[in-house]
């Protein structure tokens, strides 16, 4: 068997890659003897077959991969001390974690809270501040704005701007004009007719700007051809089903028919414009009445006055918007009558700044600002703060108890820098299963939080590399932070005392921990208090008078809001469907009044050019301007203080009869609301007297002051029929309008809105954040007391003898306990004294955004101290009153 | 040390250590259990019982010469040790005991096979 050839031998060699393999996964010590007996084999073989052979060494190559055989870094034939001890210290860190299991559990609670609450915020703080982003060009875009001479911002503005502008600008490379409106739409030989919100009117040159995602359809000729639409996949799914949309009609407003040509993915959520369709910008003067449409197409060209679309530019690359800013007068000098545009200041916002820092009225979707955001930043990072101090607070207490540990390893020769990394490795082990519980906490509570906020966050949307780059980041600064501290203070231990479990020179440290807890009550009382402020300013918005009763009133949009009332024509037979409409329908039980407005007293204020007497037209005066009919204030309850309302008596009433408010009295400088009867207003060619003054209503969102309003009977500016109703129940009434409405009006869908309801709409947002910072703060202070319970356990459990010998020597209940409450009372108050000028500032700064402003009262903080005083003393109690009334023999026996 | 059970493939490598003493090594002891008891093993199969058995002290090791079938490369060769040696007697000390307190009847299997 064992004659072999050696010629053989030196030419013919075994597969060299899996001899490499063995090689590479052998143990060194193992592999010479596995090595040789698969050459021994393969030789024996090769005799009969090479490729046999090679296959039989390939086969015990493989089978020889197995754990036993395959090297190990940490080997135990290996000789390595230093991972010895890291092991060590692993192990030592979790019979830490397992005999302390109180300690431990409030520790990892708090972190893992703390942590769980930051994320979220994170989660939402980056999804606002993602807004619009996702545009490929997104940082060349930005959006037209201007500033009227009362201060006024307007997010619309004058649409002949958007041709004009790449003549003059060359470094504009795009530009384009978006509208929005509501259109009614129908499927050819359908009478279903839907209302549907958010179509958008936009030049064609908007699909090289944004980054439209199309599903169907070919983008090259989009927005360019007449009478073709483009739409997203929820209204194919809705007018088409699963039919293929591409070539299909849809009916606009019953009067034209558009083509389907695309399917286009509706932009993110975090856009700052949605749409459901998407118009030529040209074809929204084909849904109006033919004389209408001529009107209006006419003066588009040269309507520099009035501001309905949203103008879009593209900057070619290097630009910034400076020069425009500093131009746009020149601009408007050259292309419109400068007599329109006096005072008035055109400025470009970046696109991606419109969610959070723009103040312009008329913004396509409600806003937020950098305030609440910060104010968002802050209670996280507060939150992390508190739950850091807990860490840092329970180990260093704990630490104590580890003393003879400590000592030990001193004395057995452990340098400071091991001992070091070993309460560092302690907290990065705690740390880590802190932040993986704190992942599924997040993931469990984002639904919550997507209730809280209206957004749609998901998970994996959420879950990104920089999230978990970021999650590293306060990882690594948590484990120094938290572990870094018991550490410094392990190492100044005395060995020799340590072991005799003398007391360490614990004085400074002492107080160290207090100045932590002091910091960390401090915290959670300004949160406390702070969220307890914003509330009430919340509160107090909503439910300050507006100056008009929104109760019991449903608002019935008459023309999807067109363009139309502006300009002097209207469609005569509408009008007298309207009318006959009206007269039925007052007929009606249960309904008191109806009344035609340019939108309710709360959304239909345009504001323009306005000559008040005494002024002139250099004077350039805007107020605020609303179309209302003769049931108007009567309908609304709104208070006449001098003069009468506009009546039919006095047929010229519609001609030039203006009513103003108290403001208007006050900044047209008539002196009182008696002497501005008769006064004359000229609103940009309309003449005429003032017949009455009212009582100032809130007619914008309420943070806006009120300013002056001008009110007239217009007739053509008419768009919304308000209905009031003698009492809440309303359903069938409103059922029977619905059926009246289709008789007349059969082309247009019938829609309403309970006006209450829409205003409350305006304050979901305030609504859903003062909510998000009651429940942030809340946990936050819950954190907070899981930490002061957990050094109160320590404080009393090593006072247990001194608790034992005062009872022995007489102490009553009452004054053991005022013991331990006296230490943590004085740290509450301290902690107190310095949140409240650091949350009078920072609340103060906030309520400054607000033009009615609720005060900071002594109430709100008393109030606060009380709660946190009492959750405090609440979490002291359990333990306290434990020990207080605890047979001293059982403390005094144990040694 | 593991336990000290000794399974039936290890009892096997064990007594053909023993058999091919001293020139005992994993290519010799797989040719020689096929020989003797007809069973073919893989190399990688004897290697972890040699291995194993050598953990549980019942075999010890040392490398041999270098021999040119193998490249060049040392066997390594094992050796029973004292407590080997006592677990293999041990072994067939309670199989023949167990053996023997078998019923003669119940080895009678003409007798059983009629009487059915």
């Amino acid at each position: 068997m064992r004659t072999t050839n050696n010629d053989h031998r030196r030419t013919i060699q075994p597969p060299q890659w899996a001899n490499r393999f063995l090689q590479w996964y052998c143990r060194p010590d193992l592999l010479e003897e596995i090595q040789g007996d698969a050459y021994e084999l393969f030789y024996r073989n090769v005799k009969d077959s090479k490729k046999k052979a090679d296959l039989l060494f390939i086969w015990n190559i493989i089978r020889f991969f197995k754990w036993k055989n395959i090297k190990r870094t940490k080997n135990k034939y290996e000789s390595n001390t230093s991972t010895a001890m890291l092991r060590n210290f692993f192990k030592t860190a979790f019979r830490n974690i397992i005999k302390n299991k109180v300690y431990s559990f409030i520790n990892y609670i708090g972190l893992t809270s703390g942590l769980a609450l930051a994320l979220l915020i994170l989660a939402y703080v980056r999804n606002e501040m993602s807004y619009d982003q996702f545009h490929e060009k997104a940082n060349r875009l930005y959006r037209f704005g201007y500033t009227v001479p009362n201060g006024m911002k307007i997010a619309a503005t004058p649409p002949p701007i958007a041709p004009a502008l790449k003549d003059y600008y060359p470094e504009v490379e795009e530009v384009a004009r978006v509208y929005s409106r509501n259109v009614s739409v129908s499927i050819p030989g359908s009478a279903d007719t839907f209302e549907e919100t958010n179509v958008l009117f936009s030049d064609s040159a908007a699909t090289k700007m944004f980054s439209f995602q199309f599903v169907k359809g070919n983008p090259n000729r989009a927005l360019h051809d007449k009478f073709t639409v483009l739409i997203n996949e929820k209204m194919a799914t809705k007018y088409f089903g699963d039919k293929n949309p591409i070539g299909e009609s849809l009916v606009f407003s019953g009067r034209q028919s558009f083509k389907v040509i695309g399917v286009v993915k509706d932009f993110p959520e975090n856009s700052h414009i949605r749409f459901n369709m998407l118009v030529p910008y040209d074809d929204m003067f084909d849904l109006e009445d033919e004389k209408t449409e001529q009107v209006l197409r006419a003066n588009l060209a040269i309507n520099f006055v009035i501001s309905h679309s949203y103008t879009y530019v593209l900057l070619k690359e290097g630009n910034t918007p400076e020069h425009i800013n500093a131009t746009m007068s020149d601009f408007l000098k050259k292309n419109a009558n400068p007599n329109v545009l006096v005072g008035q200041v055109f400025a470009l916002t970046p696109l991606t700044d419109l969610h959070l820092k723009s103040d312009h009225q008329g913004e396509p979707t409600a806003t937020n600002t950098m305030t609440n955001i910060y104010i968002f930043i802050g209670v996280g990072i507060l939150t992390l703060l508190i739950a850091a101090i807990n860490y840092i607070n329970l180990s260093t207490a704990q630490s104590f108890s580890r003393m003879k540990e400590i000592g030990l390893r001193k004395i057995l020769g452990s340098a400071k820098h091991q001992l070091i990394v070993q309460f560092l490795a302690e907290s990065f082990t705690f740390c880590v299963a802190a932040f993986i519980a704190s992942y599924a906490v997040f993931y469990l509570a984002l639904p919550k939080l997507n209730l809280l906020t209206g957004k749609n966050l998901s998970f994996s949307d959420v879950l990104d590399v920089k999230l978990l780059v970021l999650s590293v980041g306060i990882l690594v600064a948590l484990t120094l932070l938290a572990g870094g501290y018991p550490a410094y203070f392990v190492t100044k231990f005395e060995s020799v005392s340590a072991l005799k479990g003398g007391d360490q020179k614990g004085g400074r440290k002492q107080i160290f921990r207090k100045v932590l807890v002091v910091f960390q009550l401090a915290i959670a009382c300004m949160l406390f208090s702070g969220s307890m402020l914003i509330v009430k300013q919340l509160n107090y918005l909503e439910n300050r008078p507006l100056g008009y009763k929104k109760e019991h009133i449903i608002n019935i949009p008459l023309q999807s809001q067109n363009l139309n009332g502006f300009f002097q024509q209207g469609d005569s037979t509408f009008t007298s469907r309207l009318q006959s409409f009206r007269d039925i329908i007052e007929q009606q039980t249960g309904v008191r009044q109806t009344a035609l407005s340019s939108g309710s007293p709360s959304a239909g204020v345009v504001f323009r050019g306005t000559i008040p007497e005494g002024f002139t037209k250099e004077d350039n005066i805007f107020a605020g301007n609303l179309a209302a009919d003769y049931n108007f204030l009567e309908a609304f309850d709104i208070e006449l203080i001098a003069g009468r309302g506009f009546s039919k008596e006095y047929g010229t009433d519609s001609k030039e009869a203006f009513i103003v408010n108290e403001t208007a009295v006050k900044e047209f400088k008539w002196e009182t609301p008696e002497k501005a009867i008769g006064k004359i207003i000229n609103r940009e060619g309309k003449q005429g007297k003032v017949v009455g003054v009212i009582r100032d209503f809130n007619f914008l969102s309420l943070t806006q002051a009120i300013s002056a309003l001008v009110l007239s009977i217009d007739q053509n500016q008419f768009n919304t029929l308000s209905i009031k109703f003698e009492n809440s129940t309303v359903e069938g009434t409103i059922k029977k309008i619905e059926s009246e409405w289709n008789k007349v009006f059969p082309e247009k869908a019938f829609e309403f809105v309970f006006l209450d309801e829409q205003l409350n709409q305006q304050y979901d947002n305030f609504k859903s954040f003062g909510l998000i910072i009651q429940t942030f703060a809340g946990i936050a202070i819950l954190i907070a007391c899981l930490g002061v319970y957990g050094l109160v356990l320590f404080t009393v459990q090593r006072k247990v003898k001194e608790i034992g010998v005062r009872k022995v020597l007489g102490a009553t209940v009452p004054s053991i306990l005022k013991l331990v409450y006296r230490d943590f009372a004085i740290l509450i108050v301290l902690g107190f004294i310095i949140a409240v000028p650091v949350s009078y500032y920072f609340i103060n700064q906030w309520l400054d955004n607000f033009v009615y402003r609720t005060s900071i009262d002594f109430m709100t903080y008393a109030v606060s101290l009380l709660i946190v005083v009492a959750i405090v003393s609440l979490t002291i109690s359990y333990q306290s009153i434990r020990a207080a009334q605890a047979n001293p023999v059982t403390s005094l026996r144990t040694e | 040390m593991k336990g000290s059970y000794l399974g039936e493939l290890e009892e096997l490598v064990l007594l053909h250590v023993g058999i091919l003493y001293p020139e005992a090594y994993g290519v010799a002891v797989m040719d020689e259990i096929e020989k003797q008891a007809g069973r073919s093993l893989n190399i990688s199969a004897v290697h972890s019982v040699l291995t194993r058995l050598e953990e549980k002290g019942y075999l010890k090791s040392k490398m041999g010469n270098p021999t040119e079938e193998r490249g060049g490369r040392r066997k390594r060769i094992f050796l029973l040790t004292a407590a080997g040696k006592r677990a293999l007697e041990e072994a067939n000390e309670m199989r023949n005991q167990l053996y023997r307190q078998i019923p003669k009847m119940a080895l009678q299997f003409s007798h059983l096979v009629v009487g059915y």
